[in-house]
């Protein structure tokens, strides 16, 4: 029988060849049990836990990402000045430095027509539009200053979730639980929940790969009606133990096999089964709601046709990270409200404010909140502009693309409660203050999970690769 | 562990440091090289100061390997003319052999063994057909002791029409290839078909690639005959059928093919209507926008297809890496300028055609008469309604006896005068500025194309840019092809970036190699046949791919130099194709519409657009998901529906690519939902079952297996090697075959002795898990 060790003696080798990271190496020889850590089971799964740089402030993540460009104005970020030159032209200060294709100079100002209000002890503001979310407000902590670097969806999400625009570069959930590994031995480290809206998400699948890092971290989608993930069940007659004799005796041949072939894809292959047999177990459990209270049902909104799509990620979220799931990306689309922005905005907060609102106060009630980082956000924000790319029928005005300042809200392990960070400008053009870079962000994110992301590298074809690429400082403004 | 090296190698390397110095998006805009006029006289931008693009980079970036037509060393150009007169491929056998030899000898490698017979055949019949051998044929090649045995092995598998059937498959991979239009919609395209069929048929006539990269851009311009009638109105992307309805106020001239070579090339034009199709972009007046998206998709689809060019990224400033200029997207998009969809070009011949409207001009006859009568009628009672009702039914069968040609999705020049093409700045369509005329990128060629339209009624652009592609002074273009041959045999090309020749993609790890063969394939008349047989019959490619000892692994890990052959795993639909072949389960299937396979009904219901259809609400649009009877989808998986906005599962589960954007090569990951797809999976079990069905039907007489008795171990060995023979073309080792004994033995125990057939079902039990074996899904 070959050992799980001379199984990856290979991958050892190869990777030592390339000049490993101090980092990386000692998570290898922990995973290979050679570093003072049990192998056993653990170095099947591929996801063992691995220890992180520095004591860490959170140990799971839930990221919700709000794809298409949520708009800032009409949801976070009140401009009085704005709505006072609504019609007016947007004046020339503010274009000068301007070369974006999509924010055109002759655009007029467009006020927000939302009603804001202050919420809870710190008088966070939001728009009447989250009154759940501002029901929150103590508990979140409200980014007024990102900006990022490109403009339009694809590369947006790409440098929000991989750190660049290119495809093929390993997203942040792929990175974290390379870096930490996963609690959890029955479900997949890194999970991925798609909004049941219908609308796909831009970016597609590269949001969510693995990019040059082996592929067991590549998020698995789950769904939250039916089977989660399509073939869970055993077919029929076929009982746990039948399947169970059945991967031994695929493992066994495939040993065989290997002692003949040396296939560097036998160990990932087996890790795969074996996560497989055990999903089977834990899944069909993880997505059982029968057991949550009538409370939470309300919590979540899901006895509401408009919120149970939505909530029902949201509850499979928490269910999760109380599982041990490290990263959660939980999916809804699409913010891009080019024109109809009133209405549109409308229905995508009539789906989420409800359930987003409902996981920060369940996560909390649970105390999972204080070991949970909890994001909300788009891969930019909304011009103060209309748009006139798809004309101005008034009532259906909308607002384009805008990378230069927008609205995302942390809330959890390591993050200030009840705190504005960060500022716009009068017009909520520019952030101007304390401005915040989404390569910060993922440096903030990972300082959060006990990760310095100038350390956590990945040597690939002769360079050490890292999520921030070669920005990013962590935002000590935010962290508590 | 697989190192997932699959992306750009150079991108990461070099990334970091271009980016630190390139400028900023919008900075360099200013400084676009005009499209045309001034530049008649210079030539390219290696050899002419004056070429635009060395004023635009400062004479920087024009160091790039690809940029150089293909040098080919005098003792090579003599190996190429042998290899030209040997039409086996053992003369260009031989040169690849020494060029990766003399690699290897240099970094002190040497090549593996040559791998035994099974596996050979095994990898050659996955390589060339995507299935995998029969056991009769791994047999007959093992004992056949004829020194051309493999040779001719080589040719038959190449003659073989599975052969047209995965080449097909590669290269819709690269077009990206799909039945729907995608976006919100999604509808089907109910003639896509022909496209990939004329794929198919092009690859297996071994027709020149150069002929064929003319047909899919311009094989409407190729055709002298055509008509002037009224046509019937684009459906903007989809077919005949749904496009009957709406006549067009505008005459087009559409041509009229003579023979079928030409019919196909008029189906050929398919591919400038491959990309996705936004329908809902009259309903909010954006037809401008569509336009725009289209060309530009258009655009970047053919560079990347053909040229290994990224022109994306110079739609909106110039390129940040390479020698391309924001002007050079726009001269490029020009060539399609006037380039229009059209459903009314006619692919059926003339005989046919006049056939047709013969039958259908005595039925028509017929038919006015019965429908003159039939409003003549008055009252509606006794005899009247008798003859009404006989008249109504009269009328329903004739109708149904009208015929109608075959059309094709084809696209033609909408006038003899191309619409102006300007640079949009910062790639917004609302944003034009300078006018810029067809050319090629110009630090090839700065002036404007020299363009004669070939007959009325269109531009000739599109011909003069196939021309200029196809042609063997372009240094991209063979080069491109031959390196994705080359991937399709090793895994992976002699230029990683299958997609990309720029500064941004990977070198070549043998620059010699890759020239020799692109010099040699256009020497060969561009035969794709050809260039397969001399890379087949190296020993480089026919090296076992195991390793052999620690030293190649140390200092070549990536196997760059070749010192073994590289394992790879059937990608999805040579999987599921393996799935139903060695079950006997797969069906021959010659071409025609798409079918579309069962899948589960919370898939499609996820889909607003196929919801709305599956209501009848989507106005006949085809927004739906038409399922075919099960029995009739066992076909092989390139002749499945490929929707866009919902792959079928089990290709999904195995990297089917997006089909939005030009695949350069498929990932291969390892996730556990594969594992459930084929443990659990509906494809998997039934699969099994056939197989097991097949196998105790294979030989001798079926013997009650449950019947205690004292042959039934040795009867049961017998099963297990047929089932290895069948499935893994292989016999089972003594460790193997006990493993396989103690499954189906316990299966059967747990199954129970209530149950029947236990013994047959613990069986399939065991098959289920050799189809599960690494071994099914890798080729060695």
């Amino acid at each position: 029988m070959l050992t799980a060790h001379h199984f990856s003696r290979r991958g050892l080798l190869q990777q030592s060849a390339c000049g490993l990271g101090t980092m990386a190496l000692s998570q290898l020889l922990v995973q290979e049990g050679r570093g003072g850590t049990a192998a056993g089971s653990r170095a099947e799964t591929g996801l063992s836990q691995r220890p992180p740089h520095f004591a860490p402030r959170a140990r799971n993540v839930i990221f919700i990402c709000m794809s298409g460009g949520p708009s800032q104005l009409d949801l976070f970020d009140p401009k009085p000045q704005l709505n006072r030159r609504h019609g007016e032209r947007v004046p020339a200060a503010f274009l000068d430095s301007l070369a974006d294709p999509v924010i055109r100079g002759d655009a007029r100002c467009f006020g927000s027509p939302r009603v804001f209000r202050h919420y809870g002890d710190c008088g966070m503001q939001f728009s009447d539009r989250l009154p759940h979310l501002g029901g929150c407000a103590d508990d979140l902590c409200m980014v007024r200053s990102m900006f990022t670097t490109t403009s339009n969806h694809d590369p947006g999400q790409l440098l929000l979730q991989c750190g660049t625009v290119l495809f093929g570069h390993p997203c942040m959930g792929s990175w974290v639980t390379w870096g930490l590994g996963s609690e959890s031995q029955n479900l997949p480290g890194f999970v991925v929940l798609l909004s049941s809206s219908g609308e796909g998400v831009d970016a597609g699948t590269s949001l969510w790969s693995n990019g040059f890092l082996p592929s067991n971290y590549r998020g698995v989608t789950f769904r939250s009606q039916g089977d989660p993930i399509l073939h869970l069940s055993s077919p029929q007659g076929v009982s746990p133990p039948m399947q169970r004799l059945r991967l031994d005796a695929i493992r066994s041949m495939n040993q065989l096999r290997y002692a003949t072939t040396g296939d560097p894809e036998t160990e990932a292959r087996i890790r795969a089964y074996e996560l497989a047999f055990r999903m089977q177990t834990a899944a069909p459990d993880l997505v059982d709601f029968t057991q949550e209270s009538e409370v939470t049902r309300q919590l979540y909104g899901l006895d509401n046709e408009t919120t149970r799509p939505f909530g029902s990620n949201c509850l499979l979220a928490r269910r999760m990270v109380e599982r041990g799931v490290r990263f959660v990306q939980l999916y809804h689309s699409t913010w891009d409200d080019h024109s109809d922005l009133n209405n549109h905005l409308k229905k995508n907060t009539d789906m989420t404010d409800l359930p987003a609102a409902g996981l920060i106060r369940d996560l909390k009630q649970r105390g999972l909140l204080e070991q949970t980082l909890v994001i909300w956000g788009g891969e930019f924000g909304r011009t103060p502009m209309h748009e006139i790319r798809r004309g101005t029928t008034p009532g259906k005005e909308g607002r384009d693309h805008h990378p230069f300042g927008f609205t995302m809200l942390l809330a959890g392990g390591g993050i200030k409660a009840g705190h504005v960070h960060g500022r716009t400008d009068e017009l909520g053009y520019h952030a101007v203050e304390d401005r915040v870079h989404v390569h910060d962000l993922q440096a903030t994110i990972l300082h959060c999970l006990g990760l310095d992301h100038t350390q956590l590298t990945f040597h690939h074809h002769g360079r050490d690769f890292r999520l921030t690429d070669v920005a990013g400082t962590v935002i000590d403004g935010v962290l508590a | 562990m697989r190192q997932p090296w699959s992306r750009t190698i150079l991108t990461q390397i070099l990334f970091p440091v271009l980016w630190l110095l390139a400028v900023r998006p919008g900075d360099a805009c200013a400084q676009t090289v005009p499209g045309s006029g001034d530049n008649l006289a210079a030539g390219d931008a290696l050899t002419d100061p004056r070429n635009p693009i060395r004023n635009l980079f400062g004479g920087e970036r024009l160091d790039l390997w690809s940029l150089r037509k293909p040098m080919v060393a005098v003792s090579d150009t003599a190996a190429a003319s042998a290899a030209h007169s040997d039409s086996s491929g053992t003369a260009a056998a031989a040169v690849i052999d020494r060029m990766t030899g003399e690699r290897l000898r240099q970094a002190g490698l040497t090549r593996s063994v040559r791998a035994d017979r099974r596996t050979l055949i095994r990898r050659l019949s996955c390589d060339l057909t995507g299935l995998p051998p029969s056991a009769d044929d791994v047999d007959a090649f093992i004992a056949d002791e004829s020194p051309d045995a493999y040779a001719r092995l080589v040719d038959r598998l190449l003659a073989s029409p599975a052969y047209g059937e995965r080449q097909a498959r590669l290269w819709l991979d690269v077009v990206r290839y799909a039945d729907t239009h995608g976006y919100e919609r999604d509808e089907f395209r109910p003639l896509a078909w022909q496209y990939r069929d004329y794929v198919i048929r092009s690859f297996n006539q071994d027709k020149p690639f150069d002929q064929f990269i003319v047909e899919q851009l311009a094989g409407d311009e190729l055709i002298s005959q055509h008509r002037r009638e009224p046509t019937i109105s684009p459906s903007l992307g989809g077919g005949a059928e749904a496009a009957v309805a709406v006549e067009s106020p505008a005459d087009d001239e559409v041509p009229v093919p003579r023979t079928t070579a030409e019919a196909d090339m008029l189906i050929a034009t398919g591919y400038l209507r491959l990309g996705q199709w936004d329908s809902t972009a009259a309903i909010f007046q954006e037809e401008e926008r569509l336009q725009a998206e289209v060309l530009a998709d258009l655009t970047n689809t053919t560079a990347s297809a053909f040229l290994a060019q990224t022109m994306s990224c110079c739609q909106c400033h110039d390129h940040k890496y390479d020698p391309l200029s924001q002007a050079d997207h726009f001269r490029l998009r020009a060539f399609f300028a006037a380039v229009r969809p059209n459903d009314s070009v006619i692919v059926s011949l003339a005989a046919e055609t006049a056939a047709i409207e013969e039958n259908n001009a005595g039925l028509k006859t017929r038919l006015a008469a019965l429908r003159t009568e039939h409003k003549s009628m008055g009252s509606n009672q006794g005899a009247d309604r008798r003859r009404r009702q006989q008249l109504s039914q009269e009328i329903e069968l004739l109708e149904s006896q009208l015929r109608k040609p075959q059309y094709a999705m084809a696209a033609v020049d909408s006038a003899a005068i191309a619409p102006v093409t300007r640079i949009l700045l910062q790639g917004d369509h609302a944003s034009p500025g300078e006018e810029v005329e067809p050319g090629f990128p110009t630090v090839l060629a700065p002036g404007p194309a020299a363009i004669v339209a070939p007959r009325p009624g269109t531009t000739g652009r599109r011909l003069a840019l196939a021309r200029w592609i196809a042609s063997a002074e372009n240094p991209w273009t063979a080069r491109v092809l031959v390196n994705r041959i080359w991937q399709q045999h090793f895994g992976i090309g002699i230029v990683a970036t299958a997609n990309d020749f720029g500064h941004s993609g990977a070198h070549p790890t043998h620059p010699e190699l890759l020239d020799w063969l692109a010099t040699s394939f256009v020497t060969n008349g561009w035969s794709v046949r050809q260039l397969h047989r001399g890379i087949l019959l190296s020993e480089t490619w026919c090296q076992s791919s195991r390793n052999h000892g620690p030293e190649p692994e140390k200092s070549d890990p990536e196997n760059q130099l070749l010192w073994r052959q590289n394992m790879r795993r059937l990608d999805a639909e040579a999987l599921r194709d393996a799935l139903l072949s060695v079950s006997g389960l797969l069906r021959p299937y010659a071409g025609g519409r798409p079918l579309w396979p069962n899948v589960p009904d919370e898939l499609t219901h996820a889909q607003p657009a196929i919801l709305e259809a599956l209501k009848n609400d989507d106005g006949g649009r085809m927004q739906g998901w038409y399922t075919d009877p099960p029995e009739q989808t066992d076909v092989r998986s390139i002749f499945l529906v490929r929707k866009r906005c919902l792959p079928v599962p089990f290709l999904q589960a195995f990297d089917l690519p997006d089909s939005t954007v030009s695949c350069a090569r498929r990932e291969t990951t390892v996730v556990a939902p594969q594992a459930l797809m084929l443990l659990n999976g509906p494809d998997g079990i039934r699969c099994a079952e056939a197989l097991a069905r097949r196998v105790l039907n294979t030989g001798r007489a079926d013997l009650t297996l449950s019947r205690p008795s004292s042959d039934i171990p040795s009867l049961r060995g017998q099963r297990v090697a047929d089932l290895f023979r069948i499935a893994l073309q292989r016999p089972p080792s003594a460790d193997e075959q006990q493993l396989a004994l103690d499954l189906w033995g316990r299966h059967e125990q747990l199954r129970g002795d209530d149950v029947p057939n236990a013994a047959f079902l613990a069986f399939a039990d065991l098959c289920r898990a050799v189809l599960n074996l690494n071994e099914f899904a890798w080729v060695d």
